[in-house]
Formats: C-alpha cells, sequence, structure tokens
C-alpha cells in the first residue's frame, strides 16, 4: 500500500544546501519539492536554484529553476508537474520548474543547492510532498 | 470515484479564494476555473483629488462603463426612480464652500430635450443657503441653475444643471460673493462656452458646514453621469474652454487639466470603476493546512489589454501555459492533485487590490470516501530527518 505524507523542514539560517535521504525500509515518489528561499542583495541575476537526485554516489537527475523578484527578499521555489514560469512582484519571486517522474529507492538522496549565492542567502522551508511504499 | 462540480463562494473583495478538502473525501482535482474582476467596486466613486473623499453610489439603478465624456473613458448610467433621491454621495471637505470663489463641472448625456435638471449640492446645516435662480429662468433651457430658493430646499448650495438633449459638460463658476449684500457673480458654461456671461445673483449664502455631496439626476430618467468635480477659485472661460478640449484629447490631459482647475480640486469622480485594469498574477497554492507544497504561476506578464475580466483555468496535462492575446484568459498546467481531508487550495495574488473580485470559482473533483480503500494518509511521518541542515 502506499502512503502520502509531507515531510517539512524548517532550515536553519543561512542553509545553503539542503539534503533529504529516502530511508532505508521506503520507497518515494515525489509530488512536488517546495523550498522558500531568503535572499541577500546582490544575486540577480544569477543566482539559480538546482534539484539534484543521486543514487548516493551517482547523479540521476539534475532539474533547475530560475529565480524571481528583486532582491533581497524572498522566492518560493516549487518542484512539481508544471511548466516553467516564474513570477516577482518586488521582493516577492515564485518560481516553477518541472519534477522528473522517477522512483527513489531507499538512501537516494534529494539534495537542493543555491547556485551563485550571495551574503544572505538561504533555505528557509524545504517541504517534500511524497508517496511512498514501506520496503 | 464521483466526478462533480464544487462552486465555491466569492470571498470577500480584495481577499483570495480558498478550498479546503472535507473531512470525509479524497479528491483529485481535475481543472479549476476562476473569474477575477478588476477595478470594479460596486458602490464605490472614487475621488481623485488629493482629499481622496470616495463617494458611494447611493442608487439602485447604476450601470457601469457606459461611455463617457473622454473617448476611452467610462461613465455611469443612472435610471433614477422617484424614491432614490441621489445617485452619488460623498464626503467633502467644507473649507472651499466658504471661499468667494468655487467652480463645479460635470458631463451628463440625457436622452430628453428640455428634460427636468439634475444637481450637484452640499447640505449646509443648519445654515440655511437660499438663492433667488428665478432670475436665472430665462437661461435655463440652455444653461443651468444654481442653488436653491422658493420651493427648492433651502439648505444647500448647489448647482442645478438642466438635462440636456445628448451629451455635455457643464459648468458653473462663482466668485466675488459677498454675504452681507447677498451677492455672488456666477457663469455658466456648456462644453467650454460661456453661455451666460457674468451674471449677479442674489443669495443668503453666509458660512456653510456642508461636508457632503450629492449628485442627484432629473427623476424618474435615465441620465449617464460623468466627470463630477469641484473646487476652489475662479477659473477664466479660456481655463473652462482649455478643460473642455483636453477632454478631446485624452483622459490623461483631461485630469491634468480639471485637477489643476482653479486654486484647487476638491473633488473629482471620473465615475470609471469598472474601467479596465491590469490582470492580476495569482499563484495558485497548495498546502496540507500547514505547509506549502506548491506555488504555480503562469509566467505571463499583467497586462492592461483585457478585462476588467480575468478567466484563470488550471487543467492537467498541457503542453505549455497559454494566454489569450488581450491576457483574458490564461491557462495553466494543473499538477496532478490527488488531496486527502484537511488540504487546502488556494490563490494568492500578490498584486490584488483592494476593489479587485474573485468570483465563479468552479472545482471539477473526481472524489472518493476517506479511509480504507481509498489509501492512508499520514501528516509529517516523524521518520524523516533531514541529512543537513546548514551551509
Amino acid at each position: 500500500m502506499a502512503y502520502t505524507t509531507v515531510v517539512a523542514n524548517t532550515c536553519d539560517p543561512g542553509a545553503l544546501i539542503f539534503d533529504q535521504t529516502v530511508p532505508g525500509d521506503q520507497t518515494w515518489t515525489l509530488r512536488s519539492v517546495f523550498a522558500h528561499v531568503n535572499r541577500g542583495a546582490g544575486g540577480t541575476p544569477n543566482r539559480s536554484y538546482l534539484l539534484q537526485i543521486t543514487d548516493g554516489t551517482n547523479i540521476v537527475a539534475s532539474v533547475g529553476a530560475v529565480d524571481s523578484g528583486t532582491d533581497p527578499g524572498t522566492c518560493d521555489v516549487t518542484w512539481s508537474q508544471v511548466q516553467v514560469a516564474s513570477f516577482g512582484t518586488g521582493g516577492l519571486g515564485y518560481t516553477t520548474a518541472p519534477l522528473p517522474a522517477l522512483t527513489l529507492l531507499p538512501g537516494y538522496v534529494l539534495a537542493l543547492t543555491i547556485v551563485n549565492d550571495v551574503a544572505g542567502d538561504g533555505f528557509a522551508q524545504v517541504n517534500f510532498w511524497i508517496d511512498y511504499v514501506p520496503s | 470515484m464521483t466526478l462533480t462540480v464544487v462552486q465555491l463562494p466569492a470571498p470577500d473583495r480584495g481577499f483570495d479564494w480558498s478550498y479546503v478538502v472535507p473531512g470525509q473525501y479524497n479528491q483529485a482535482i481535475v481543472s479549476i476555473v476562476a473569474t477575477l474582476r478588476t477595478g470594479v467596486a460596486d458602490g464605490v466613486a472614487v475621488d481623485s483629488s488629493p482629499n481622496g473623499n470616495d463617494g458611494a453610489y447611493t442608487s439602485p439603478g447604476i450601470t457601469l462603463l457606459q461611455p463617457g465624456l473622454v473617448a476611452g473613458d467610462t461613465a455611469i448610467s443612472v435610471a433614477q426612480p422617484n424614491t432614490v433621491p441621489w445617485a452619488m454621495t460623498a464626503p467633502v471637505s467644507s473649507g472651499w464652500l466658504n471661499s468667494d470663489a468655487l467652480w463645479m463641472n460635470l458631463w451628463i448625456n440625457s436622452p430628453k430635450t428640455n428634460g427636468t435638471p439634475v444637481r450637484l449640492s452640499f447640505p449646509s446645516t443648519p445654515v440655511p443657503i437660499v438663492f433667488d435662480y428665478t432670475a436665472f429662468r430665462t437661461v435655463t433651457q440652455d444653461t443651468m441653475l444654481l442653488g436653491y430658493g422658493g420651493h427648492e430646499p433651502t439648505d444647500a448650495i448647489g448647482t442645478v444643471f438642466p438635462a440636456l438633449n445628448g451629451p455635455g459638460m457643464l459648468s458653473v463658476t462663482m466668485q466675488n460673493h459677498t454675504p452681507a449684500a447677498n451677492r455672488a457673480t456666477v457663469n455658466f458654461y456648456v462644453n467650454g462656452v460661456n453661455v451666460s456671461g457674468p451674471r449677479v445673483i442674489q443669495s443668503a449664502w453666509t458660512t456653510h458646514d456642508g461636508t457632503s455631496l450629492q449628485c442627484m439626476p432629473s427623476f424618474p430618467d435615465t441620465i449617464v453621469y460623468d466627470e463630477i468635480a469641484f473646487g476652489a477659485g475662479v477659473p477664466s472661460d479660456a481655463d473652462i474652454a482649455a478643460l473642455f478640449a483636453a477632454a478631446s484629447s485624452s483622459f490623461a490631459d483631461y485630469t491634468t487639466a480639471v485637477l489643476d482647475l482653479g486654486t484647487s480640486c476638491e473633488g473629482c469622480y471620473h465615475l470609471d470603476e469598472g474601467a479596465p485594469a491590469t490582470s492580476r498574477q495569482p499563484v495558485l497554492t497548495v498546502t496540507d493546512g500547514t505547509n506549502d507544497l506548491d506555488k504555480i504561476v503562469s509566467g505571463f506578464s499583467a497586462t492592461l489589454t483585457g478585462g476588467p475580466l480575468w478567466l484563470y483555468s488550471w487543467v492537467r496535462d498541457l503542453n505549455t501555459n497559454n494566454q489569450s492575446p488581450d491576457g483574458t484568459v490564461t491557462t495553466i498546467e494543473l499538477p496532478a492533485l490527488d488531496l486527502p481531508p484537511g488540504y487546502v487550495v488556494s490563490t494568492f495574488t500578490p498584486d490584488i487590490e483592494p476593489t479587485d473580485q474573485w468570483f465563479d470559482v468552479f472545482l471539477y473533483v473526481d472524489q472518493s470516501l476517506s479511509g480504507a480503500g481509498a489509501g492512508d494518509v499520514t501528516y509529517l511521518d516523524a521518520r524523516f530527518v533531514p541529512d543537513t541542515l546548514g551551509p
């Protein structure tokens, strides 16, 4: 039987990388990955966000998302089964990126990274919405 | 599984809509449609003067989006029954009423010939204001009357405009008011032309405490109103002519002219509520009741070409988000949303304005009873601990 759940994480201030490992007794399918990012001044226009999936050693998928809005501010980044799009209004940015349809086995790692970060950047919240099957 | 359509009640103006999956169901959201109306304020007449004294439409027979004085601008139509006295009311700053120089302006479009007059008045109680307007009966058919006297109410100062046969911009200026002598000099204008010349009227105008505007159409009748404005100072004939000419130029030129008329513009009502405004950029948000899971944007910029109605549709399996050329229809890909009870789907519109209104919000859902056989839902499983939390 598959289960649906949300793995919600409040990050330490200034977290530029966030990792989540699939537990050893489960297999995951991702519904969405959501990140709320604090952005310092000076990252525009080079900053971006990267979701990388590995089997613990090798990269099996890598999906980038663009930044949006002016900084300093925040950006809400969603990887989901949606089109690539972004919208910014002042310091508020919203961006979406596609999510690969992958089955993630125990020990697989989801890694989120802020690319070309500047001082003041950091993940504030990272949420995984998943279906999982106990092994 | 049961396919059903859920219609949400319209949220309050200026707020987004929100839907919570009810407790007994798992629901797959198949599609969502919602309409946003921008720039419309039911019952609110916006004051564009520096005073910001927004008024209210008080007649039930108001129709927005009628052609007005300035090309492309809009006006209101008032179907006025006998029983409702005022088409519009607004608070005003009363100080200008006590100056010795003031002006009033409006535009009307009436289908009637020799129609009954319309008026702008500023109730002033308990001080009675009495004008002997009988002296102006000779010009009433093509100009207007000022003030009230005789059988008219005696507790207000104002301008009584005749209902023209067709459209016309009507203006009046008053100056050299001398309370001791009960005299003032007025000029009447139609479409920027002085039709009366300076005329001295008698009055018992002393001190006013009026703090409100009342706009009354002739009744019963249907008249289109636009560009109600009033202020202090005495515009010259050339100023009034320039104001009318500006109306033929552009809305921006007219607005500049009317706000600069005389020494101040105390109230300016374009009556263009319902005029097209930019579209908004709603973000479709999904949460489990606590945590954000999806924030989905269209990627399209706000547009001015369409509206004021903007249809947003979120559907499954699009190859690309798309938007009509005028921006009025936006279609956005919807991810698979199989939601257990307590999950929330809503819009978050960062650029929503207080007068915006979401309505006709429909969710097409495929639902089943939650519980056994439908898959268990576990919230925030405590076994999941992130590997790293720091940089």
